[in-house]
């Protein structure tokens, strides 16, 4: 059979009965998943819009718009979620803790495995095995066991409630990110770095210009993960920041004081905001994310 | 002059030969190159000495000794492993502290690799196969993975909490006219309910997470073995099972191995959705949030850093034991 033929064949083709029903249910369960999902936000933003009465009188009755308020944003920013009389803090604050972390994060997330990735990938030394073991070691001992000397650890050195000490924690070389480095590295040809070395061009050289630049696409989606990751994580601010909360964390304080109160629809304000930032970066880059785990796949 | 230098670059990749007057320049080549690798990799080892060997060491060393009131240790010997013991087989139970958190945790462990990771395989299957609307389901399943299990949590347990908070899921069972005791006092206020109602959390929102590494190790597959495959009359099930599944388990044994390690280190939904308070009345505690809550409480040797030893002795081993197993079931096939 010819190539064109082939294509004929395989766009007329007919489907398997059995086929045809497997991906029948799997539409109509995906479908029905992601409509929960999107009812999930559509179900917040708009009870974010209604008072406190109209929420308690009907909180299904989203689109009843009778008394349409902004109130509930303003009260979020404008209540204490943490900290004390004369250190408070707002939600304006925890979004400035937000900002700081996922910068440092994102850039730590592209930097370290990225060059660690580099050169398990590309340089034959003594150790390399060893290494190679670590980044899988240090995947299957789960960290939760050794929390209490992390934490021991990190308060020692004065880092708690300090972003210096959730960076120093972020900066491990390998990991997940390592995996993915290293997997797309190995797959790029060396010819290039050849090229450059008779040129005179010495190895970080190579790296900076010629090896880094070429893994653009899946540095951008592990950045854009990264930093969806970060502003939504609630763990590490729960623990290291518990008075430099994060969003997320100050979410949950809020949801905490607002249900005391009676008054949800401010909480879903936070939640809608807390939510709003990682969907709009989701929406602009999921292309990018979507399509560039591809390269770098993923083994073990 | 190109060719020697070409000459001399295979001689050092290779270390056969060595080409006349370039010897000391190869040399410092290699120097050079040293310094780059070891100096590139410094930092991750440091790093990896550090908050790994030495905070699993000092976890160790943590777990033999008690704390006083003025920060002083003592020695203790095996007294917090004879205490983790009699709380996981003796049946004492201090608020979480019990066998049910432990079994939770392993209740989840089974729930994400038996439920959760096959149904992600499918749907990721359907997304490969490009099922109807493909593209829109595919941004639609992932959004879970965009935003914060803060706001998943609260918005679940907002939906099933009972009259009292007016949650969604009661007002609309009363407007259709039924009228359930479960259904008013909220799904997670019961013992007998709470934990069932975190699995269906749990699956709600544990069913896309690899979505995205799944269906891109797909796409990376040869197209060749599955046009033979289907010109030989194999249905797209056949092909899944007999050929994506093999050709793909790496990735499927990477990323069962990460859900193992994040199942152990899971307790925010359940702290966020119950609240310390309610944990022990419904019995969702976990084996990570009785640690988190002993650290955050000030308590970082004695039992929780013995309950860590055990945790991280006990859940490598399954790893392990899961990694040589899976690596049983299929060989790597290279393409």
């Amino acid at each position: 059979m010819n190539r064109s033929a082939m294509r004929h064949w395989f766009k007329h083709r007919k489907m398997a009965f059995s086929d045809r029903i497997v991906r029948g249910i799997l539409f109509i369960v995906m479908t029905i998943l992601s409509l929960t999902y999107l009812f999930m936000f559509v179900w917040l933003l708009l009870n974010s819009f209604r008072t406190s009465g109209d929420y308690s009188l009907d909180s299904m009755n989203i689109f009843d718009f009778n008394n349409f308020t902004f109130d509930n944003y303003i009260t979020a920013f404008s209540e204490r979620i943490a900290g004390s009389n004369r250190n408070p803090v707002y939600l304006l604050d925890t979004i400035v803790n937000t900002i700081i972390v996922v910068l440092g994060q994102t850039v730590l997330a592209i930097t370290i495995p990225a060059l660690t990735g580099y050169i398990i990938a590309k340089y034959r030394f003594k150790g390399r095995k060893l290494l190679l073991n670590v980044a899988v070691v240090s995947m299957i001992v789960p960290t939760i066991g050794s929390l209490s000397a992390t934490y021991s650890l990190i308060a020692g050195l004065g880092l708690l409630n300090n972003f210096l000490g959730v960076f120093l924690l972020s900066a491990g070389g390998f990991g997940f990110g390592f995996l993915l480095f290293r997997n797309f590295f190995a797959a790029i040809p060396w010819d290039y770095a050849e090229s450059a070395f008779l040129d005179g061009a010495t190895d970080m050289q190579v790296f900076l210009r010629i090896m880094y630049p070429q893994a653009l696409p899946i540095i951008a989606a592990i950045a854009i993960t990264s930093f969806i990751g970060s502003w939504n994580d609630y763990y590490t601010a729960y623990i290291y920041l518990p008075q430099m909360p994060t969003i997320s964390l100050g979410v949950s304080q809020l949801y905490s004081t607002m249900e005391a109160r009676g008054l949800l629809p401010v909480a879903f304000a936070g939640m809608t905001m807390l939510a709003l930032v990682s969907l709009l970066v989701f929406a602009c880059f999921n292309k990018l994310i979507m399509n560039n785990f591809s390269a770098g796949g993923i083994k073990g | 002059m190109k060719e020697e230098m070409i000459k001399n670059k295979i001689a050092e990749e290779t270390g056969t030969a060595v080409f006349g007057p370039s010897k000391q320049k190869k040399k410092f080549r290699i120097r050079r190159r040293d310094v780059f690798v070891y100096g590139g990799i410094a930092w991750a080892v440091i790093h990896f000495l550090v908050f790994w060997v030495y905070v699993n060491a000092g976890t160790l060393v943590n777990s033999f000794f008690g704390e006083r009131l003025d920060g002083s240790t003592f020695w203790q010997g095996f007294h917090y492993y004879g205490e983790v013991f009699s709380y996981v087989f003796g049946g004492k139970v201090n608020g979480i502290l019990s066998l049910r958190s432990c079994l939770n945790t392993l209740s989840m462990i089974a729930l994400a690799l038996f439920i959760n990771l096959p149904l992600t395989l499918l749907f990721s299957y359907a997304i490969f196969k490009k099922i109807r609307f493909h593209s829109v389901l595919r941004v639609g399943m992932y959004l879970p993975c965009v935003v914060s299990l803060v706001i998943l949590s609260l918005f679940y347990a907002t939906f099933v909490s009972g009259a009292a908070s007016n949650g969604p899921l009661f007002t609309l069972i009363e407007n259709a006219g039924i009228n359930s005791a479960v259904v008013h006092d909220g799904f997670l206020s019961r013992s007998s309910t709470a934990w069932w109602g975190i699995i269906v959390f749990s699956v709600w929102t544990g069913v896309n997470g690899n979505i995205i590494y799944f269906s891109s190790s797909m796409a990376r597959l040869p197209e060749s073995v599955l046009e033979s495959a289907e010109l030989d009359g194999a249905t797209q099930m056949r092909q899944f099972r007999s050929i994506v599944i093999p050709m793909i388990w790496p990735t499927i044994t990477t990323m069962s191995i990460t859900l193992i390690g994040g199942t152990v280190a899971w307790f925010q939904p359940v702290q966020l959705m119950i609240g310390i308070n309610s944990a022990a009345d419904t019995q969702t505690g976990t084996m990570a949030w009785i640690i988190v809550s002993q650290v955050t409480g000030g308590q970082a040797v004695g039992f929780p850093a013995a309950f860590g030893v055990v945790i991280s002795i006990v859940f490598s081993a399954l790893v392990l034991l899961f990694k040589w197993g899976m690596e049983k079931v299929f060989t790597e096939v290279e393409y």
